[in-house]
């Protein structure tokens, strides 16, 4: 607290004395005054932080700070009475983006500036005409840092204070930090190179010398010097994990061809691998590695042919692949597990279980930190100057590339403009009628289209009552995969057909639609299972039906990815060349990248759905993921153009990792619960025959166990009484809604100062 | 082996207080290096601290085809005379600058003043429209209508100039750019890090003198990525005394 009075106490002495000096011009207002506003409100994030917990109304200081015609001696009388600030008012200040950055920087303009006024003998670039910063622009962005900062207050704006002085003030204010933080500070000054040597000169000249001698010989001999150049450099080097990250190099030369759109694709196919990889880790581990060692006693070898692969019937169904493989005893035969008998039903379970709820909290991890980053506490209506901005993609060199580019943006800003125009002038009421009509149309097309092809999946999957061979096998996984290929073409043409507004609502059309068309298929064909095929007995199905469910996910896995291979070659390839040839149009396919992104979500869902009957299902996606990126790689280089709509990279990606957790991923582990807890499993394979249900072979080790060990039988009870009392879900439900409910009260708090914020600068400028 | 930019150090510690005070780490520090003798004339690489030319700088293919390239010499660039020529250290300023971990107060500064045009330390309305040009490029169907860019430039100062003088100042940019999570593209050059470039240093530096620059290069912070290249280098060493 006492940090944060001295700090305002300085500002308003040093205000008066650089007011003194004569030197205030017009231009310097801006600068001035917005900060003199900041120091008044800053007691009111204090109120309404204190409002909401003790509910104390202290109307007084907000009413008279919001005036604008407060004369400057009053307030600076206020600011200096104002000593304290609770920490949740300096929280809520310091997390607001904009002070965070800015600090240094006008802190590097003002040193540079008072450096190059005197003469022009000293090594800076530009002499600014800029206003003189006042010194609380100096302060670090976290507020605990201020006592360590407040020298640097004393930089006075004044332009009399000559160059030495003012390195010396800043040498002296980085003194008081630790080497490395001093370091840190200097890198991030925008000073010229040679400043920071002859300011780090200083700053090093007593202790450096010490310091550098001592680390450079900690020990005499060469080994041990290596070794612990080694370390360090281990320590410090961030730039080592870049360079061991799968495929960089490739994404950096992809992005930089065909923008962050493209790449975000790429990302999440990557991300996709390392999820698929953390599942294939554990069930390999934990599952197949035990059951590989001790082979159930009545497997035999069959022949194999080649078709099975893509049926996996046969010699693959009776392998680790499916579920009927795995055998419902407890290993107690090698030496560790006669100690520690391993019983492969639970650990079946428990593998597929844990697996899920570590997925659930990394992609639940992600999605909040990716929202975070494109969450804006105050929305403004449009992004015009963001896309101004911060749209130059600074990486890209090639000269088509770079005109590709300043089209890109150029009709951008021009679709942005007519839509803002547009949104002005009043559209007759036969246009909008009009319009309402086409989009009716269009809509309806689609649902049609998605509600036939899903009955269409139903009649198939009831009328295929014979024993299918070989091939024949793969007519229903064809059929969906078919499906999924063909009707985003229709939804590509309503579309079109429709003439959307803005280019943002296209593509969340679009991704909705094609959900809608996976997600039903898909809730079509786990019905079929679940509710057909688990509880009668099917004569194609024989005796094991987990083996059927996890041999058509296989299938449906390997149709999807062969009929995307076919797409890339006929859609892409076959199309350009037809295009070039026999059209002679130069355009190139465009890269469709909601499309191709759903079509990772859908693979990945039925991956998950998959991986209770099919352990080794991660290891087929890991390789397919493998195979898919370096084809769509080469196809995306070789046949497709970059887009020529804008792509928002942050927020899509936001939202695909959205759509991977809530539809997918939530899906696959109601489907996965479900079956586990509901479905009886069949009585003639697998880890859990002969029970009602899998949750029960559970129940049946800990009662076994409890006997045994201590912690366990505590663990189980612990976990009864968990289940049977239902205080225990409320509680932290509860727990979460309140921290929610204080989150959304500090963004209304935080966008209640903007405003105040915002008009309080409009008001004093315009006196 | 030219040195530039020796100073009453010894080039070791130079390069050790340059790669703590930029953001670029020695490989890049040392590439750069590389790439910046390849522009000197013959005569000037002689000289203590040259300085090249801005046309020379011009000539580097990331810099080759970017419509801001001038602003960005001008910038960057120390001399008295502001023509934009750069030394060796303002080079090593601007990558460190469009490197991947600059900050983003960095960033966001370096912005500012390359998109300030007129210099004056704010973006009023001929900086802007002379931003808008630049990003959509010199051909008549994408550049806007004096309309069109009337309108944009009204629209970005309403969103973004926020004490209404008519100007965006630094404050104000930064504002607006905090607020975009995009802006991650302000990153140039792609310096690639790869054992082969060090080895191709090592070898270069090695034909001369073994033990000193073995010991030079074992004490540098390289000991990791070094020690392939260092069996390779020992191994044609000892080849090439066997002749």
């Amino acid at each position: 607290m006492a940090n944060g009075g001295s700090f305002n106490v300085n500002i308003y002495e040093e205000d008066y004395d650089y007011e003194n000096l004569g030197e205030s011009g017009p231009s310097q207002d801006p600068f001035q005054l917005f900060k003199e506003p900041a120091c008044n409100v800053q007691g009111n994030p204090g109120d309404i932080q204190m409002e909401m917990f003790t509910k104390n109304s202290d109307t007084s200081d907000s009413e008279s700070t919001s005036s604008s015609k407060e004369s400057y001696n009053g307030c600076r009388l206020r600011s200096l009475q104002r000593n304290n600030w609770s920490a949740a008012t300096r929280r809520v200040l310091s997390s607001m983006p904009s002070r965070k950055i800015g600090l240094h920087s006008s802190a590097g303009m003002a040193v540079r500036e008072t450096c190059a006024l005197p003469t022009h003998q000293t090594s800076s670039r530009v002499s600014l005409h800029i206003p003189r910063v006042t010194q609380d622009d100096i302060t670090s962005p976290e507020f605990e840092e201020i006592s360590t900062e407040d020298e640097a207050n004393n930089l006075a704006g004044s332009g009399l204070w000559c160059t030495e002085t003012n390195k010396e003030q800043l040498v002296s204010d980085l003194r008081g930090l630790s080497e490395s933080e001093g370091l840190r500070k200097l890198r991030a000054m925008p000073l010229s190179l040679a400043d920071k040597m002859e300011i780090r000169k200083h700053f090093f000249s007593p202790l450096a010398k010490n310091l550098v001698i001592n680390r450079n010989f900690p020990c005499r001999n060469l080994p041990c010097m290596y070794l612990s150049r080694m370390w360090r450099h281990c320590r410090y080097a961030p730039r080592f994990s870049t360079s061991l990250k799968l495929w960089n190099s490739s994404m950096k030369k992809l992005s930089g061809r065909y923008g962050t759109g493209v790449l975000s694709y790429f990302t999440f196919l990557r991300t996709l691998l390392f999820i698929n990889l953390l599942f294939f880790i554990t069930t390999f581990l934990f599952l197949v590695l035990p059951q590989a060692i001790h082979p159930p006693p009545d497997s035999h070898g069959e022949s194999f042919s080649w078709i099975e692969i893509f049926t996996g019937m046969g010699y693959l169904s009776r392998s680790l692949m499916f579920y009927g493989y795995y055998s419902n005893i407890t290993i107690k035969t090698t030496s560790i597990t006669s100690m520690v008998p391993y019983c492969i039903p639970t650990a079946y379970f428990f593998t597929i279980t844990i697996s899920f709820f570590i997925i659930c909290i990394i992609l639940v991890y992600s999605m909040s930190k990716s929202f975070g980053k494109s969450f804006q506490v105050f929305k403004s209506d449009g992004n015009l100057s963001e896309n101004v901005f911060c749209s130059w993609d600074f990486k890209v060199t090639k000269k088509p590339s770079i005109r590709l580019q300043s089209e890109k943006i150029s009709t951008q800003l021009k679709e942005q403009l007519s839509e803002l125009a547009s949104r002005e002038e009043e559209r007759t009421l036969m246009q909008r009628f009009r319009n309402f009509l086409v989009h009716v149309a269009a809509w309806f097309i689609c649902l049609a289209s998605i509600f036939f092809s899903a009955l269409g999946v139903y009649f198939l999957s009831k009328t295929i009552s014979k024993v299918l061979q070989n091939l024949d096998l793969l007519f229903m996984a064809a059929v969906v995969s078919g499906f999924n290929l063909l009707l985003p073409g229709i939804f590509n043409f309503c579309a079109w057909m429709e003439k959307h507004n803005s280019p943002c609502t296209r593509v969340y059309v679009s991704i909705f639609r094609n959900l809608l068309l996976k997600i039903s298929l898909v809730i079509i064909l786990c019905y079929h299972w679940l509710g057909k095929i688990a509880v009668e007995q099917d004569p194609q199905v024989s005796k094991c039906w987990e083996n059927f469910v996890g041999q058509e996910l296989y299938r449906l896995l390997l149709m999807d990815f062969i009929f995307t291979v076919l797409y890339t070659f006929l859609g892409e390839f076959v199309w350009r060349i037809f295009s070039q040839k026999i059209l002679r149009k130069n355009r190139k396919p465009v890269f469709d990248i909601a499309r191709n992104v759903l079509e990772l979500i859908y693979g990945q869902t039925l991956t998950w759905l998959g991986v209770l009957f099919a352990p080794l299902l991660p290891a087929v996606q890991i390789a397919k993921l493998f195979v898919l990126f370096y084809m769509k790689k080469n196809s995306l280089m070789l046949n497709c153009q970059a887009s020529k709509k804008p792509w928002r990279a942050t927020h899509m990606t936001t939202a695909f990792i959205t759509l991977l957790f809530f539809p997918s991923f939530l899906g696959a582990a109601v489907f996965v619960a479900y079956t586990v807890w509901k479905i009886k499993p069949s009585s003639g394979c697998g880890p859990f025959r002969n029970l009602t249900s899998m949750l029960e072979s559970v129940k049946l080790w800990a009662e076994r166990m409890k006997d045994h060990h201590q912690i366990l039988s505590w663990l189980f009870r612990a976990y009864n009484a968990f289940t049977d009392n239902p205080i225990f879900l409320f509680m932290p439900s509860g727990l979460f809604l309140l921290l929610i409910y204080f989150r959304i009260q500090v963004v209304d708090g935080q966008r209640r100062i903007i405003r105040r914020l915002e008009k309080q600068i409009d008001d004093v400028s315009k006196t | 082996m030219v040195s530039i930019g020796v100073r009453s150090q010894n080039p070791r510690q130079t390069n050790k207080n340059r790669k703590e005070l930029t953001f670029l780490t020695k490989q890049e520090i040392l590439l750069a290096h590389r790439r910046f003798t390849e522009l000197l004339e013959g005569d000037e690489r002689n000289h203590p601290n040259p300085r090249v030319p801005m046309d020379a700088i011009l000539t580097l293919t990331e810099l080759k085809s970017n419509p801001f390239k001038k602003r960005i010499c001008q910038v960057f660039s120390t001399s008295e005379n502001r023509d934009g020529s750069l030394t060796f250290e303002d080079f090593l300023d601007l990558l460190s600058a469009f490197s991947d971990s600059a900050t983003l107060e960095i960033k966001s500064h370096y912005a500012f003043r390359i998109f300030d045009f007129d210099d004056d330390g704010t973006l009023d309305y001929g900086d802007l429209e002379k931003l808008v040009n630049c990003l959509t490029g010199e051909t008549a169907d994408t550049r806007l209508s004096s309309e069109e860019m009337r309108q944009l430039i009204s629209n970005i100062l309403d969103e973004s100039d926020i004490d209404k003088d008519g100007t965006v100042n630094l404050s104000e940019f930064q504002h607006v750019i905090s607020r975009s999570p995009d802006f991650v593209r302000f990153v140039l050059f792609h310096l690639p890090c790869k054992c082969s470039l060090f080895t191709h240093y090592c070898y270069s530096r090695l034909i001369f003198n073994f033990p000193t620059a073995l010991s030079r290069l074992c004490c540098e912070d390289y000991a990791v990525e070094m020690y392939p290249s260092l069996i390779f280098i020992s191994l044609f060493h000892f080849k090439q005394n066997q002749f």
